[in-house]
């Protein structure tokens, strides 16, 4: 659902020609005024932060089960200790991590096939955007979780890169779409036809003049899939699917509720991970706020 | 019955499509409460409903309800913690032969549908599952030539020699002959109205729940004291525990994490928990590679892991550390020679685990890493199936105590199917799986019989390490031809010390009979005390006697 | 005409592509999912029959056909909805589990997110108009928050702290245990009374969707020059936003929201998973985790169906809202 956010970029209108360098400027310029896109940058560096310190940051080894096992929080263990008697607040922070690099896995495999099949689709028009454009709807219409859960159930392997994988490569399809759309608008303007006039090459106009044009989006629809990744990472963890050895958030929660931490009385064990969940994505969803004026100047007006 | 729970799912559409127009109503019905009286249904959860449960009690099927053990019954009862035997739908047995049993039935026991029990009943059932391979489920008929009927007693003529199949006999569940005659297919067979011999009949049957009502023609009917059992569906171990730490169920068969907080602390008066050690979880080393062909290796193995950890962090202290002859502790008892067990006593000692890699040959670098045979760290993966958590978390501890050796472990968790199919084709280095077996031979028969084991790539039954040893076949085969107790004993002690001198399998811990109970409504539960069947409410077919055991609370 | 015959080869060529992916993903896949069966069957530490083996085999129709002819006849079961018969629930078919389970869902999440597209796009509809007010600041960044956090987090909370610690809602289920399915008005309360809480925390952590793709199309269209032309007109502000501003600004979302009809019976399979609730998606979770190949792939295909049935239905419900389409075609 919050794709409906990104989509409303296809609507948008860029009519003047931008150059990278220009394009990035403008678009922290503009995230940095609004105050929820400001708010949402300063929660993503936090995470990203400790996603790199984590280890360091964390009180205890997370390999460390030599504590009380099943414990409640105390000033020792602030989050209290896993059934294992691991630190909770340890495998909070290390988790950072990889669910940091979750979420962005996805998002940028996502974003990859997105722009690959969606600018192809939108500048080549023809046979090639029609099949393009029926493989993408296709996708779009598949079952996320379902599919990813009955691939997931017949992988080999477990592992986090799985995981990415696999989500990555189930979640491209809205900001494919998106893009299309986008590219369809922009292959019109005069400086994309001054471009062809003056014999450029398909790539280069894409990555020298259409790219640059929807940065933006790009990074609007990276950000939605990202944020749709750690979910549905995070769902699959849950359900059992994902890798049980790594630390995550998803598989904190995971282990939390096999072993029936709330019954126990050890609620900060289910809670943390899921408000880091939350709060990561709502840093992404503030973020695509500032974005989404960006893009669509009416809805801006909040900066004065 | 299945028309009426389809009507009832259809119904739930046009159900919502109300609720939207009163959708902020009070949720002021109240929770239906138990009358606490002597008179109260047993109310019990055994079942796994998925999302609902589906009508099955035909004993055959794989899938059946646990409600069929409640109302079928064995010709002998035989306790699973400890082999005692106990009388029941037979009197008694004789082996006239190695190759001839025969068993002498009870008179005077009817049908619930009012026909009497007869030898024809028992031979039928045994025919039946001649005819149809697939409800053969132990292979008895490899091992069986022919069951006949013979006034009140049924004759078992072997083609090949095997006394410990006796224990599949006896506890068979018996089929009324009249009644199973006329299904076309009893593989695929539901049997929704059972016609049994038990205290039990099925009384009535929903996708959430199922009652059971007392059988009034039963054999044994002064014994049993409840008048019904309600089985509710389980659902999610969550929601599981929580009801059963309300209370709301008499008798529960569950893994509850942290139980002595979650459930007996919330009324110690009334909730209780005993768990006997049951099926041994053990390390499984694929024998065919070195290392782990290495006798020395196996030993430093036995030494190397902490078991007193894997129980107490990683099964919530509800088990215990095993020993290496495998057996249970229960099982062990005039089978076994306790003094051997005293001797090869391979407690956790990581010093002494060092020392037997080192006098392997096997050197160390200077980061402390133990160096395989091409110079590079010894790297091992242990399997555990996915979904097993407890068991995962198991595996960890012993990547970790392998790690301070300066082996690497990688534990790896594919599916259940998958693990399986590595096992039984060989394709693994460790793995922590339960070695089951009903009695002691079958474990040991199971775990090291070559008979059940097969060359790398083609599927071995169970021996998965492939223990390919002449002494054991030969002892294997001799106590299971034989009748006489002496040699039995002797062979089991034989067996006892090849698995305490040569470690085919390193054993870890034992599990148990999950076991949840309250006295609020019923009492004369199996306690350690009195260990007269084991306690969780699917074994078979011990809660048989838990069932005309039970007195109400008055 | 041709926009139908369009989007009837586009569900066809969906379906198709559904189906061919069903077939091949557990068979390029590595372990024999046959031998889970085989494995329940047998009962662990017990010994294998070779002939009972393949009695299973043949009851379970494990074929050892070529790929090709296994194809054909996969499709030729699909059609008839033949998903042979469950692993767990042996010996019932595939299909009677999902008949039991469909309506349940159906019922559930069907019903939530209705309420959820009124509840969200109405207080998008508010937060829109009342634009950069503080309404709107708490709105929109409440949703933000409910948005992004895992749903079925929120349930465990729930149940735990209103089902088990209050006792004010049902802890598991669809209905009391041990009442029997009938028409009667107490049962039908019973259900409803179930049905709250699960369908409380489908509301709340979906809501904030259409709330957020609502207030933007609102501020969207309230810079439309219609819009612009009408207050000049002097029209009093209520009536631009009801009339004209929200009209027009639902259009998008109303096709998402059939899109997200269709999506009912996939979307709430953590919620169903949580409350135990006795739908498709809790069908699916027990299949994945027992491993019941058939039953899991059952489930997924009629997952499927019903997204794209639905999808196409509003496809052409599309046409009859907005008459722009017919000339366009596909988007």
């Amino acid at each position: 659902m919050t794709q409906s956010a990104v989509e409303i970029h296809a609507y948008s209108r860029a009519e003047k020609r931008h150059t990278w360098s220009e394009m990035w400027g403008m678009i922290f310029k503009t995230l940095w005024r609004n105050k929820k896109s400001r708010v949402g940058l300063i929660i993503l560096g936090i995470f990203i932060l400790v996603a790199i310190t984590g280890p360091l940051l964390a009180p205890y080894s997370i390999a460390d089960t030599n504590f009380a096992t099943s414990a409640a929080p105390s000033a020792r263990h602030w989050l209290g200790t896993t059934q294992a008697g691991q630190d909770v607040l340890s495998q909070l922070i290390v988790g950072t991590g990889d669910s940091v690099i979750t979420a962005f896995g996805v998002g940028f495999i996502a974003t990859l096939l997105a722009i690959i099949l969606g600018i192809s689709s939108g500048y080549a028009a023809g046979w090639l955007d029609d099949i393009l454009s029926f493989i993408t709807n296709v996708f779009l219409v598949l079952p996320g979780l379902p599919l990813l859960i009955v691939l997931a159930s017949y992988a080999p392997g477990k592992g986090i890169g799985l995981i990415i994988l696999i989500v990555g490569f189930t979640s491209w399809p809205w900001g494919a779409r998106v893009l299309r759309s986008q590219v369809a608008t922009l292959r019109s303007r005069d400086f994309i036809l001054a471009a062809k006039l003056a014999g450029d090459s398909a790539p280069r106009i894409l990555v020298r003049e259409v790219l640059p044009n929807m940065l933006s989006l790009v990074i609007a629809s990276f950000l939605s899939s990202s944020l749709y990744g750690l979910l549905t990472a995070v769902g699959l963890e849950f359900l059992g699917l994902g890798d049980p050895n790594a630390v995550s958030w998803g598989s904190m929660l995971y282990w939390a509720q096999n072993a029936g931490a709330l019954m126990n009385g050890q609620w900060a064990w289910i809670l943390a991970p899921g408000l880091c969940i939350a709060c990561f994505g709502m840093s992404l969803v503030f973020i695509n706020f500032g974005f989404d004026e960006l893009s669509n100047p009416r809805l801006r007006g909040d900066y004065e | 019955m299945k028309a009426r729970s389809i009507a009832a799912s259809a119904l739930a559409t046009s159900i919502f499509l109300a609720a939207s127009v009163t959708s902020s109503f009070a949720t002021s019905l109240p929770h239906a409460k138990r009358v606490t009286m002597g008179s109260s249904p047993l109310v019990i959860t055994t079942d796994y409903g998925s999302p609902g449960l589906t009508e099955n009690f035909n004993p055959y099927s794989s899938t059946h309800l646990v409600g069929a053990n409640y109302m079928y019954e064995p010709l002998f009862m035989v306790n699973s913690l400890n082999g005692k035997q106990t009388p029941w739908l037979a009197t008694g047995y004789k082996w006239v032969n190695t190759k001839k049993l025969v068993f002498t039935l009870r008179s005077g026991v009817k049908w619930s549908n009012g026909t009497p029990f007869t030898a024809k009943d028992v031979a039928f059932t045994f025919n039946l599952m001649h005819k149809f391979p697939a409800l053969d489920s132990n292979a008895l008929w490899s091992v069986l030539q022919s069951v006949v009927a013979h006034g009140d007693q049924v004759i078992f003529n072997f083609k090949t020699v095997n006394v410990p199949d006796w224990y599949y006999i006896a506890t068979t569940h018996i089929v009324n002959a009249a009644q199973f005659e006329k299904v076309p297919n009893p593989v695929t067979f539901t049997d929704p109205n059972p016609v049994v011999t038990g205290p039990f009949v099925v009384g009535s049957f929903t996708p959430q729940e199922y009652k059971l009502t007392v059988n009034p023609l039963y054999w044994q009917r002064d014994k049993v004291h409840i008048p019904a059992i309600e089985s509710i569906a389980l659902t999610t171990n969550t929601i599981t525990d929580e009801m059963i730490s309300q209370g709301k169920v008499d008798s529960s068969s569950q893994f509850v994490p942290n139980q002595n907080s979650t459930f007996i602390a919330r009324d110690p008066q009334h909730y209780f928990s005993w768990q006997p050690l049951g099926t041994p979880w053990t390390l499984f080393m694929n024998l065919k590679q070195w290392p782990f062909n290495q006798l020395k290796f196996r030993e430093a193995m036995a030494y190397a892991i902490n078991r007193t950890r894997i129980v107490k962090q990683g099964e919530y202290d509800y088990m215990a550390p095993s020993h290496q002859a495998v057996l249970p502790p229960a099982m062990q008892a005039g089978v076994t020679n306790p003094s051997l067990n005293n001797i090869y006593n391979y407690h956790y000692d990581p010093t002494k685990a060092a020392i037997l890699l080192k006098q392997m040959g096997l050197k160390k670098n200077a980061q402390g890493q133990l160096l395989g045979k091409n110079g590079q760290q010894l790297s091992l993966t242990l399997q555990t199936p996915a979904g097993w958590t407890d068991i995962i978390q198991d595996c960890e501890f012993i990547a970790q105590d392998l790690g301070k050796l300066g082996i690497n472990v990688h534990v790896e968790t594919p599916s259940v199917s998958t693990t399986f199919s590595n096992l039984q084709t060989g394709q693994f280095q460790m793995a922590d799986v339960g070695v089951g077996g009903a009695q002691p031979w079958f474990i040991y028969h199971a775990a090291l019989d070559s008979q059940v084991s097969a060359p790398i790539g083609k599927i071995a039954p169970s021996n998965f390490e492939r223990w390919i040893n002449p002494k054991t076949d030969q002892l294997l085969a001799q106590y299971a031809s034989t009748t006489n107790p002496k040699i039995q004993k002797a062979d089991m002690v034989s067996l006892q010390k090849i698995m305490l001198t040569e470690l085919p399998l390193v054993p870890l811990d034992f599990g148990v009979w999950w076991n949840q109970y309250t006295t609020l409504h019923y009492t004369g539960w199996p306690t350690a005390q009195n260990p007269y069947a084991a306690p969780s409410n699917f074994a078979w077919p011990d809660y048989l006697l838990v069932l005309t055991h039970l007195q109400p609370v008055k | 005409m041709r926009y139908f015959l369009r989007r009837t080869l586009f569900l066809l060529g969906t379906l198709w592509v559904a189906i061919t992916l069903n077939f091949l993903i557990p068979r390029l896949m590595p372990g024999n999912p046959a031998s889970v069966m085989i494995a329940k069957f047998m009962g662990r530490g017990q010994q294998i029959n070779p002939q009972s083996l393949h009695a299973i085999e043949v009851m379970l129709g494990i074929s050892h056909a070529s790929l090709l002819s296994q194809y054909w006849q996969y499709l030729g079961q699909v059609v008839h909805f033949n998903f042979g018969l469950s692993y767990t629930q042996f010996p019932y078919s595939v299909t009677y589990v999902i008949a039991q389970a469909l309506p349940w869902t159906l019922g559930l999440v069907g019903l939530s997110t209705v309420l959820s597209f009124i509840i969200g796009t109405s207080l998008g509809i508010l937060a829109a108009w009342r634009r950069n007010k503080m309404t709107d600041s708490v709105v929109t960044s409440i949703s933000a928050f409910t948005n992004a956090f895992p749903y079925f987090w929120f349930a465990l909370a729930a149940v735990y702290f209103l089902s088990y610690l209050h006792n004010w809602f049902p802890l598991t289920g669809a209905y009391e245990i041990g009442s029997t399915p009938t028409f009667s008005g107490a049962f039908i309360l019973d259900v409803i009374r179930h049905g709250i809480l699960p369908a409380l925390t489908i509301v709340i952590s979906s809501m904030g969707g259409w709330l957020l793709g609502m207030r933007n199309n609102m501020i969207n269209t309230l810079g439309e020059d219609y819009v612009l032309l009408a207050s000049a007109k002097g029209l009093k502000s209520h009536w631009i936003a009801s009339m004209y501003v929200a009209r027009n600004a639902i259009l998008p979302n109303i096709t998402g929201f059939a899109m997200a009809l269709g999506f009912v019976v996939a979307g709430s399979l953590l919620t169903e998973v949580v409350f135990a609730y006795p739908g498709i998606g809790y069908a699916m979770y027990n299949a994945v985790i027992n491993e019941d190949f058939p039953l899991m792939q059952g489930i997924f295909l009629i997952i499927v169906l019903c997204v794209i049935v639905a999808n196409f239905v509003a496809d052409l419900l599309y046409v009859l809202i907005d008459p722009r389409v017919r000339r366009g075609g596909e988007s």
